[in-house]
């Protein structure tokens, strides 16, 4: 798809989704409503303007990076963002130790690691700076888990 | 001002002397691996301040502020890869001497420029800020609403992607600062029925989110990516200092390229990268030997790393003095500096003007202990480089979840990091810049105050109220001056600044 596409495809998404909150915004009291009508009645305006450059601009060519990041490499930061959603999650339930591993365990074959050694030495070196930057250092108490602790 | 033995002893105290180190070090290693920015640097180092007191914080980011657009220097020099943007055209000139075996002799200029530029800016903000801040005193509720509206433009107008993106940007930040409940009515907006939200989204993990995680995400799309190992002279051959010869040769660019990067610096909006790029230009212009740019000139490299450091201490001289960053990184910083309760413009001088003076003296030492550091480093941080993305991406994500959690001790920040991440990821995609809503959360509950003041005040006649002051009427005809130049002269400006192909093959972002 081109990016002229993608442009179009966003400022419908974002007039959608502006005038959706600028109706919940109509039930907001006299006086709080009107930052918020305000900004979203600019958005609304900017976004028919982005959208109606796609109409004019050139189609921006695939940079190479863009290229490169076809088939698999495309889906995978999905799938990082979804172990790092799990992580938030394994942080809560079994603290932030157990999580981290578990996460960097995780992260190993979603990102392809070829040398492990070294993967390995590098998150676990930083867990344990973390830990220790946090814990003792800064005295914040990171989660000890609701299921451990 | 304060009593300058205060300062002093502030200055020198324990703490403060470890946060600039501090800072130094972990603004060294972030500027150094390519595609780590330095807003990153300062939005990953944010949560750990939390818990300091406004000087150690405020010290540690500067320092980590300065060093990381310094650091971004190594990897342009020794791997023709730019560590940050803002050292995009040290490239140019600085590889061609790694080539021709003299990476130290392109190091030491860098280093001696970089030092030299953020000194100057130093000082500049020492003269500057405070006279300026005076001007906060003329305004009122209208000023506050256009300024904090005319920051966004400009920074949205000058953000890469276009104006339009950069505005809308900048405007749906200003939406999102309206989540939470409403400071007069008490009426929870956008909240959907989340009592959590009735606080607000924190700006710190939408931060944290918008840059760190969002580039942990692009960089998995690349996950073998990693730079080869540089050969560094032995030890024996290492010089720290350039030779007096070599000063003589760029001393002219380094008060030019200082005055520059001041100047740029302190347009709101326009960071690093631009007035690197303004200044190689203007050197190569005024030089003796322009044939020598791009092929290893030192005028070149000085022009490039003095200008982008220059640039720093510019970029903070609108933050303190009306809350308007000169730069996205500054925009992070203005951010730190609400969160440790301290409010821009005259009264912040006024009130605390000895953490102030404190800051700024100590961001002076920074970028002078950032260089000593630095040339004694490089050879060993350049073993950094050799770390594929795949074990940078893991480190990034931990620190994006652990920072944004240990605000509060809030699951809610971490859930607001992970949507901002994945924002600012999509953002990327579709070449909007994050930039500028960064900017639009921070300056968001100030243009509403603003505005909703004015409401109160005009009485029912808001537009004759807005628009009797002259400084609201400036501060008007300057927004609307900077989008319709921008859009005017938008292709112009790009072509006369950089090669936009050279530009975007260095950095991989489009100018």
């Amino acid at each position: 798809m081109s990016s002229r596409w993608i442009d179009r495809g966003v400022a419908i998404f974002i007039i959608g989704v502006s005038i959706g909150l600028y109706v919940l915004a109509q039930d907001f009291p006299l006086g709080s409503d009107l930052f918020p009508k305000f900004t979203l009645i600019t958005i609304i305006g900017l976004a028919a303007l982005m959208f109606g450059q796609t109409f004019f601009a050139k189609t921006r060519a695939l940079q190479s990076t863009e290229k490169e990041a076809q088939g698999w490499n495309t889906r995978r930061p999905y799938l990082v963002f979804g172990i790092s959603l799990l992580y938030a999650a394994l942080m809560y339930l079994i603290g932030y130790l157990a999580a981290s591993v578990v996460t960097a365990l995780l992260l190993m074959p979603a990102l392809g690691v070829k040398k492990k050694v070294l993967y390995g030495l590098v998150t676990g070196g930083v867990i344990l700076f973390i830990y220790l930057l946090f814990n003792r250092f800064l005295m914040v108490q990171l989660p000890i888990g609701r299921l451990l602790g | 001002m304060p009593d300058i033995l205060t300062v002093l002893s502030n200055l020198f105290s324990l703490t403060s002397v470890l946060a600039i180190l501090g800072g130094i070090c972990g603004g060294l290693v972030i500027g150094f691996l390519p595609g780590l920015t330095s807003n990153m640097a300062v939005a990953l180092l944010l949560p750990i301040t939390f818990t300091m007191s406004p000087i150690p914080a405020l010290l540690m980011l500067t320092s980590v502020y300065a060093s990381a657009i310094y650091a971004g220097s190594f990897s342009a020099i020794l791997l023709h890869t730019p560590g940050t943007s803002a050292s995009a055209a040290t490239v140019l000139d600085g590889f061609p001497l790694t080539q021709r075996g003299e990476s130290n002799k392109a190091l030491r200029i860098a280093t001696f420029s970089s030092m030299f530029g953020g000194a100057f800016s130093a000082i500049a903000l020492l003269l500057l800020a405070p006279p300026l801040s005076r001007i906060s005193l003329m305004f009122g509720p209208a000023e506050y609403f256009f300024i904090a509206i005319f920051g966004l433009s400009i920074i949205g107008s000058l953000s890469s992607g276009g104006v339009v993106k950069g505005l809308l940007s900048g405007i749906l930040g200003l939406l999102f600062s309206s989540v939470g409940l409403d400071i007069d009515s008490g009426f929870p907006r956008f909240c959907f029925g989340y009592n959590d939200l009735h606080a607000g989204l924190e700006f710190v993990p939408a931060v944290i989110g918008l840059f760190s995680m969002a580039q942990a995400l692009v960089m998995t799309e690349e996950v073998q990516k990693s730079i080869q190992r540089v050969e560094t002279p032995k030890s024996s051959e290492w010089r720290v200092f350039p030779r007096l010869s070599e000063i003589r040769q760029i001393k002219t660019t380094l008060m030019r390229s200082s005055f520059l990067g001041v100047l740029v610096g302190i347009l709101p909006g326009a960071g690093g990268d631009i007035s690197s790029w303004v200044s190689y230009n203007e050197a190569k212009r005024f030089s003796k030997h322009p044939e020598q740019f791009g092929h290893g000139s030192l005028e070149g490299i000085s022009a490039s790393e003095t200008a982008n450091n220059a640039n720093t201490g510019g970029a903070m001289i609108p933050m303190f003095t009306l809350g308007i960053p000169g730069s996205p990184t500054a925009a992070v910083l203005l951010g730190a500096l609400v969160i440790q309760g301290l409010v821009p413009g005259h009264e912040m001088f006024d009130r605390h003007g000895s953490i102030v003076y404190t800051v700024i003296i100590g961001f002076f030492l920074a970028n002078i202990v950032m260089g000593f550091m630095g040339m004694y480093s490089t050879r060993y941080l350049s073993h950094i480089t050799t770390l594929p993305n795949y074990a940078v991406i893991p480190v990034i994500v931990f620190f994006s979840v652990v920072g944004s959690f240990s605000l509060g001790h809030s699951m809610l920040n971490v859930m607001i990091m992970l949507s901002f991440g994945f924002l600012g990821f999509l953002m990327r995609k579709i070449n909007m810049s994050p930039a500028p809503m960064i900017l639009g959360l921070i300056l968001g509950p100030f243009a509403e105050k603003g505005f909703r003041q004015a409401l109160i005040l005009s009485r029912g006649d808001l537009i004759t109220y807005l628009l009797k002051s002259p400084i609201s009427l400036i501060l008007i005809a300057l927004t609307i001056l900077s989008v319709a130049t921008t859009v005017y002269l938008g292709s112009r400006l790009t072509k006369s600044a950089a090669p936009p192909e050279e530009y975007e093959s260095l950095t991989g972002e489009k100018h």
